[in-house]
């Protein structure tokens, strides 16, 4: 098991400015509850202790290398604090954090004193507003008043009335609603949507074991008809939402569908994700969340402040900790329930009760469960009611492949996704092309020959350069029309299915790159401009294609006896039950980094099958536990130019499924690497394809020990798995070669492990990654860490281990270089 | 209770679209080609803090 990082760094900062607050709502954890702390603080964060908080986050940021942080503009009521004041705060903030720094600043105001003169600060300083409404006149007024008992519900509307104003609309973070089972529920959500918010959550009110929600029906806790009376409100709300199409985001029941999904919860009250928030007193105080203050007297305290301690002594204090260890730090009760991955056990201050402390489920644990088993249902009929229900990945399937392998079964089951993918590709240009396109018959032919032979336009659609060729045309940022040699894929998708099918088919095509190819077929050979061309296709598997004026024979048999001189058939390499197709006439092939070398001369093929039987027996001396993926998903090499100097070149695409470029090595061994590196990086792109590992707004770049550049999270992500494969290859080749290749294969051994390591340990600290992103990286770092322990001899180590921490020590220094204007 | 999907299994981003008849594109298959062309991707907001939106 890779160990995460010492602490876990703050990403959230919740930043008190006044202490108090204009309104006196009944229901506030800060003044009405348990902890009774703001009566000791300043009223307002000073200029010292602001700057001295400023100071405290960049030093944190610098330190962690975090580029994207939120930090929070709280109170009491922070409008309090005045806006010369907020002014002054947030141009310390743009002076003194580090430039790569990005923070997501916002505010959380109960609107009252909202006016043009925030607003215009905010829109300078990119700071989104988010307001507290309880619901309407009725449901606001049950809690939230002033002091006097007067209504604040008209100065809420008139301040979320100017955050709609299209100048400042882009401000209008969302709104926070505290219910009250006492509260209509379509009543509150109907006055939330006539706000028009960007987004909403509904809180459950903060209560403990010792001090419990309000519940009319004591005792059974539910409304009477069996359902918990806050999963019943939650539920009537929820219902009502999706029957309006979901018109704003929710973010509670957003994260249970999320959850449900794998991806992340939205918020600290569901799911399992650890806690990476501190908040900032106005007199520097360092404490955890502000919820706990419901819990008891003290219970958010740290003893930590910013002018005597750092912000990684805070993260390291045992209540951080206590909600950053996932599901082991749940009670039994919670690790024991099935819902425990979508609740987490709920929001850490409503498992409170005195004598276990937080070692219990939620106080709302009933409702909780109730309300997830709602959404999940409903979630499950929208499938089975969807046109098309989603494919699915079984979690012991994605643990085999994060682990670094995948026996044929998981292959096969990885490649269905793929197969969706190329077929719904193709259908999108088809149905882009205008029906007056020349290649508009074409299109009915593959819907006839899919239905008549499904097996044959499925074997050309999983061609992997098929998608290649989808995604460029997809990928078009241009109005200009698709002009025939964009579109003559489809006629070549269709004359090759009627080909394999036995099928008589008569199209126009186009020569393209010289060439009319055949996709899984073959190619002949024209040379010359685009051009039209035709082709009949006939029941023996013979064709007869046509171009200017002159008319060639193809057949798909491999020996192509009888043919026209210029057709090039496609060529496959045999070893024992593995055969893969050797693609060198594709036009679309070309897509590395590394140039495709021309086609392959027959005493070339023979030579790449001689070393292709070579590295298959290698294998399956060596490395037995990787041949069955590859037999079921390496399905095509592709030659590419021997680069000057004689090196080894590689290389995979991401959109082409199933085949590897390469030029051919001087030994079966290194082709055998080449191959089991290579396959690595065609399984997680397609694992990519199907589920989220990271956050794509993150672009930032990271360390990777292998690279004198930075990569991003994907870069890292696809180098850390193909070097497990390269590790375990070195780990056994060490010990089959002797004298100068065994010490080169040892000190290769102690490399790789080393750097695939420390790359794990760059992801899981990335603070980027979604739940199955973190499974994946800590199943490759648990295959990796028995390799850690191995024997290796002392020279390999040392070199290793210096060649890392020199790596280390470059890219660091890089980092403290001021960054050129 | 039955299980949670993310216990058994991860419902992909991907519609299974190969049982469907070709030249009738759905939602499903406009979702392929977004998720495929990166139009849409899952944004990974933290576990934040619930006193805040």
């Amino acid at each position: 098991m890779v160990a995460g990082p010492a602490v876990l760094p703050f990403r959230q900062y919740v930043l008190k400015l006044h202490s108090r607050c204009d309104l006196a709502c009944d229901h506030c954890y800060i003044y009405e509850h348990a902890d009774q702390s703001w009566r000791g603080r300043p009223l307002a964060l000073s200029e010292e202790t602001a700057a001295r908080v400023v100071d405290c986050i960049a030093e944190h940021c610098a330190a962690h290398a975090l580029r994207r942080i939120t930090i929070v503009l709280h109170g009491g009521e922070p409008l309090l604090y005045g806006v010369e004041r907020t002014r002054a705060l947030l141009e310390l903030l743009q002076a003194r954090l580090p430039a790569e720094v990005h923070p997501d600043l916002r505010i959380h105001t109960n609107a009252v004193r909202l006016d043009t003169a925030y607003l215009d600060l905010f829109l300078e300083f990119a700071v989104k507003v988010g307001v507290s409404l309880d619901g309407d006149r009725a449901a606001n007024d049950l809690h939230r008043r002033f002091a006097s008992g007067r209504t604040s519900h008209p100065e809420v509307l008139r301040g979320l009335a100017l955050l709609r104003q299209p100048r400042y609309r882009s401000l209008y973070a969302g709104i926070l609603c505290t219910i009250d089972i006492r509260n209509d529920p379509i009543h509150v959500y109907e006055a939330l949507a006539a706000e028009e918010p960007p987004r909403a959550d509904l809180l459950l009110p903060h209560a403990t074991w010792d001090n419990p929600p309000l519940r009319a029906h004591v005792g059974s806790g539910d409304d009477g008809d069996g359902v918990p009376e806050y999963a019943a409100w939650l539920e009537a709300v929820y219902d009502r939402w999706r029957r309006d199409g979901q018109p704003f985001p929710i973010r509670t029941f957003d994260s249970i569908a999320a959850v449900l999904r794998g991806l992340p919860s939205q918020t600290e009250a569901l799911g399992l994700a650890p806690a990476d928030l501190v908040v900032i007193e106005t007199d520097g105080t360092l404490e955890q969340a502000d919820s706990l203050k419901t819990s008891y007297d003290g219970a958010a305290a740290t003893g930590f402040n910013v002018f005597e301690h750092s912000l990684d002594q805070a993260a390291a204090h045992s209540g951080m900790a206590a909600r950053q260890g996932g599901l082991e730090t749940l009670c039994g009760t919670c690790r024991a329930c099935p819902v425990v991955e979508v609740c987490g056990g709920g929001l850490y201050a409503h498992r409170y009760r005195t004598g276990t402390d937080f070692d219990n489920p939620s106080v709302y644990c009933e409702d909780l469960k109730a309300l997830i088993q709602h959404v999940r249902d409903d979630e499950l009929r929208g499938e089975a009611a969807a046109a098309a229900a989603p494919h699915s990945l079984s979690m012991a399937d994605f643990d085999v492949l994060a682990s670094g392998y995948g026996d044929a079964e998981v292959i096969r089951r990885l490649s269905e996704p793929q197969r969706s993918i190329s077929r719904a590709l193709v259908e999108e240009i088809a149905d882009a092309a205008a029906p007056d396109s020349p290649f508009a018959d074409a299109w009915q032919e593959i819907i006839r020959l899919d239905t008549t032979s499904p097996a044959a336009v499925g074997s050309v659609f999983d061609d992997p350069y098929t998608r290649v060729w989808a995604v460029r045309l997809l990928a078009r940022e241009t109005d200009i029309r698709p002009g025939r040699a964009d579109l003559a894929r489809l006629a070549e998708i269709a004359a090759s299915a009627a080909l394999r099918a036995g099928d008589e088919v008569s199209l126009p095509l186009h020569v393209v790159g010289g060439v009319v190819h055949l996709p899984t077929l073959g190619a002949l050979a024209l040379g010359g401009p685009e051009r039209p061309a035709s082709i009949a296709t006939r029941k023996d598997g013979t064709a007869t294609i046509a171009v200017d004026g002159r008319e060639y024979e193809i057949c798909i048999e491999d020996s192509a006896s009888g043919a026209a001189p210029g057709w090039l058939p496609q060529r496959r390499l045999d070893a024992g039950s593995w055969s893969v197709s050797v693609e060198d006439t594709d036009p679309y092939r070309d897509c590395y980094q590394s140039p495709a070398a021309p086609r392959l001369s027959t005493a070339d093929i023979e030579v790449w099958r001689s070393r292709f039987a070579k590295a298959v027996s290698y294998l399956e001396d060596t490395l037995p536990e990787y041949l069955p993926g590859l037999r079921a998903g390496l399905s095509t090499l592709m030659p590419m130019a021997a680069p000057p100097g004689g090196h080894d070149v590689s290389g995979t695409a991401r959109q082409a499924y199933g085949a590897v470029g390469l030029a051919l090595p001087s030994d079966g061994p290194t082709l055998a690497l080449l191959m089991i590196h290579e396959f690595q990086h065609v399984k997680l792109g397609a694992v990519l394809d199907t589920c989220d590992f990271y956050d794509p707004a993150d672009d930032g770049l990271y360390y990777a020990p292998w690279r004198p550049d930075p990569r991003p999270l994907e870069g890292l992500y696809q180098g850390t798995y193909a070097h497990l494969a390269v590790t375990e290859y070195w780990r056994v080749r060490r010990h089959l070669v002797t004298g100068p290749r065994q010490e080169a294969a040892e000190a290769h051994f102690a490399r790789w492990r080393t750097h695939t390591a420390e790359a794990v340990k760059v992801l899981l600290e990335s603070g980027s990654l979604t739940p199955l992103g973190e499974r994946f990286a800590r199943a490759m770092g648990e295959t990796v860490a028995p390799w850690l322990e191995e024997l290796v001899g002392r020279s390999a180590v040392i070199a290793a281990q210096r060649a890392a921490d020199n790596h280390r020590a470059a890219w660091e220094a890089q980092l403290r270089q001021p960054a050129a204007d | 209770m039955p299980p949670t999907p993310t216990e058994a299994a991860v419902i992909t981003r991907i519609p299974d679209v190969l049982n469907q008849p070709l030249g009738k594109p759905t939602s499903a298959t406009a979702a392929i080609r977004d998720r495929i062309l990166r139009k849409k991707g899952v944004e990974v907001p933290v576990a934040a803090f619930q006193s805040f939106i």
